[in-house]
């Protein structure tokens, strides 16, 4: 029915303009939030403490996306909050990427008093609701953002909880949160904490590449565990194999902050026809996403992590048949709002584009 | 890429009146030369333009609150008419460069949420999906398209020989100045084709269910302008409610008068349903430029058309952010020249009276033998 409210309610974004002449963390349609305090981890890791104008309500080990205006743009990246869920304040822990738009910002120009926008949590790299007895963590480099995370709510909702990490790094230097981790491990009597550094400083025994054979020798017992890994693909990839040819993937959770892996290889789109109806354009897709295929017929659509996370670049398929890179699901269904970013045809497509 | 299947038959494009026949290959041509531009701008766009946006979107806001907030104060004659000029220039900005140029995806590319063509709203009677749909899709794919662009003369007007004539034409000179005076409700219920309910072709159960988000926002808007800012006002209802009237009415009138002069001028042409098939790139971009004209005017004139003015590069590159039609348009109308096609242009006034002249001729019965050859 019709009612008053949708007569008379004004638009959210038009409330949020005379709001951001108030204050510019104030808004309907997006929680924005000041950086209260920026200090350093590693030579080229730093955390942002932020303090969100509304409170966000994530688990620990779920990412927010952070996005920021750069020449005009709107960029954005994911990052797993390392601070309490339901404190004031929210912290990230940002390594410094080279060439990165956003990270280089964030290491170079941010400062104390600055404004960033902060989006909705997401990610299922939680602790499941039945309690596991045993715990593995398993970090690569920046990965221990989202570990650290898991751990420390692991930590806080059972002090002598049975728990091993694996910290993987390239220099000695490159370990974040490396005195927490130890204040943590005077504390809790029954976590472990391994920091293994592929280029030890002082020229010490490098730890080398995660393998079965060193997961026998650093956690005899990693197969009886909980496991939660996050780092670069090989990495995971190593641990994949490892838990799946013993038949214990379920017991793997995994979080990675890298686009999908590349087209499958099911037949139907040597070159299907790809209709941007908006534009008014027909070209012939390739095995690559819709977003490669309208970026490579000079489309500019909205794009954010250009991983299906954060579905900035969601659009409504008029019709045709798409394959989910990261979840496999095919959608045949019309007028369904699909992830360009993710999605591959498997057949002809007409686009709201 | 290996493509054996429903590669277009490659054909050339006939001559019209003022523009000759292209070569299959000169077609080709002509389709790339425009794609190379097109890619040229489209890798060029930053920051300059999202400045250019935010500030369009800002001075809409401004505008809207400045006028608003004079016709408050609207017994006085000065405030009456400086809000009601402040809201009429609020509505026609946000309708042609900040609403229209966003649905059509301009702004993408900036990732800002309040500037997205799939889910902005305007200040206007008509709904944004619909709009999307009759406007982004069946406009601009099938431009001037006999029987397929809905946008000739809005199912009530007669303004093409196919166009089969009834007795009720020789009113249409009233009626069009109805359909300008109510512009906005009119385009409100355009993508619900109750003219082809009329005749048969379309079930009256599609437009009931269809109808739901259009009455909807006929109705905010009419509340918004006509109930809630009005009672709000208290002691002012008379001069908000006038005022809102009146710049309804401007923008109206307005909107109606350049959009006319975008695709009804003498010499923009139409096309036979034929056209479509097998259509190349290259003839969709003869297509564009032989059935679009164009307005000369200042840089103020440009603006307040939402740079529509640039109608031939708009249809041409729809997506491209409208403020940099002006730059095209020297590269484009060069390209016309030449490959000898008609480049359609002229002053709002000069174009303006071609529109009236047709809608009047068009009142009584004409036979395509008057008709220039159009691509067949």
């Amino acid at each position: 029915m019709l009612t008053l409210r949708d007569a008379a309610l004004p638009d959210r974004h038009w409330v949020d303009f005379v709001l951001q002449h108030l204050d510019p963390t104030l808004g309907l349609t997006r929680n924005r939030g000041r950086i209260v305090a920026i200090r350093s981890e590693t030579p080229d890791t730093k955390t942002f403490v932020l303090r969100p104008a509304r409170p966000v309500a994530f688990s620990p080990g779920q990412f927010v996306p952070v996005r920021i205006v750069l020449g005009g743009v709107v960029h954005e990246r994911p990052y797993s909050p390392t601070s309490r869920p339901g404190t004031a304040t929210l912290s990230i822990t940002v390594k410094r990427h080279p060439g990165g738009t956003v990270s280089g910002w964030l290491h170079e120009l941010a400062a104390v008093g600055d404004v960033v926008e902060i989006g909705e949590p997401a990610g299922d790299f939680v602790l499941p609701a039945s309690f596991p007895a045993r715990l593995l963590f398993v970090a690569g480099g920046s990965g221990i953002t989202a570990v650290y995370a898991v751990l420390r709510a692991a930590l806080w909702a059972r002090h002598e909880i049975d728990a091993s990490l694996l910290y993987y790094a390239r220099g000695t230097a490159d370990f974040a949160f490396a005195s927490e981790l130890r204040a943590l491990e005077e504390r809790h009597p029954a976590l472990r904490v391994q920091l293994l550094a592929q280029q030890p400083d002082g020229g010490g025994t490098p730890a080398g590449h995660i393998s079965p054979a060193q997961l026998d020798a650093l956690v005899p017992d990693h197969l009886q565990r909980e496991v939660f890994a996050c780092g670069p693909a090989t990495l995971l990839e190593a641990v994949s194999a490892h838990w799946s040819a013993a038949g214990r993937a379920s017991r793997l959770h995994r979080e990675s902050f890298a686009p999908p892996a590349g087209a499958s290889d099911d037949a139907g789109h040597a070159a299907v026809p790809v209709q941007f109806r908006r534009s008014a354009r027909t070209v012939d897709g390739d095995a690559s996403t819709l977003l490669a295929i309208a970026e490579a017929a000079g489309l500019r659509p909205a794009t954010g992590c250009r991983m299906g996370i954060c579905r900035t670049c969601t659009c409504t398929k008029i019709a045709g048949r798409v394959r989910d890179r990261v979840t496999g699901a095919i959608d045949d269904a019309p007028m369904s709002r699909i992830r360009l970013c993710v999605s591959e045809p498997l057949g002809p497509i007409t686009l709201d584009l | 890429m290996n493509a054996p299947t429903n590669l277009p038959v490659r054909a050339g494009v006939p001559a019209s009146r003022n523009s000759r026949a292209l070569t299959p290959d000169e077609v080709d041509a002509f389709g790339a030369e425009l794609d190379a531009l097109r890619t040229e701008v489209m890798a060029s766009l930053g920051e300059r333009e999202a400045t250019y946006i935010r500030d369009v979107q800002s001075i809409v806001r401004y505008a809207e609150i400045g006028g608003r907030g004079l016709l408050l104060l609207g017994w006085l004659p000065p405030a009456w008419v400086a809000g009601t000029g402040l809201l009429a220039f609020s509505k026609i900005v946000d309708n042609m460069e900040l609403g229209h140029n966003v649905m059509h995806g301009q702004y993408d590319w900036m990732n800002e949420p309040s500037l997205r063509g799939d889910t902005y709203e305007w200040d206007h009677a008509c709904d944004g999906d619909a709009w999307r749909h009759s406007h982004n899709y069946m406009h601009h794919a099938f431009t001037n398209v006999e029987g397929r662009d809905r946008d000739i003369g809005y199912g009530f007007l007669r303004l093409f020989d196919a166009q089969p004539w009834q007795p009720l034409h020789l009113v249409q000179g009233a009626v069009a100045v109805g359909l300008a005076t109510l512009f906005q409700w009119g385009i409100a219920l355009h993508d619900l084709e109750m003219d082809e309910v009329l005749r048969g072709r379309r079930p009256l159960d599609d437009v009931v269910r269809e109808s739901r988000p259009v009455l909807k926002k006929m109705l905010r808007q009419f509340a918004k302008d006509y109930v809630v800012f009005p009672v709000l006002a208290g002691p002012s209802f008379v001069p908000v409610l006038t005022g809102n009237v009146l710049a309804n009415l401007l923008r109206n009138l307005w909107t109606f008068g350049i959009i006319f002069c975008g695709h009804f001028t003498a010499e923009a042409e139409t096309f036979p349903a034929s056209a479509l098939e097998n259509e190349t790139r290259g003839a969709w971009y003869v297509r564009q430029v032989r059935g679009s004209s164009n307005l000369t005017g200042g840089p103020a004139f440009h603006f307040l058309t939402g740079n529509l003015s640039h109608q031939i590069e708009h249809h041409l590159f729809p997506d491209v952010p409208a403020v940099r039609y002006a730059d095209m348009a020297g590269r484009v109308r060069e390209t016309c020249a030449r490959y000898e096609q008609n480049y359609n242009t002229g002053s709002f006034w000069s174009q303006f009276v071609t529109v009236l002249a047709r809608i009047v001729k068009y009142s009584f019965p004409t036979w395509p033998a008057g008709e220039p050859a159009v691509a067949r």
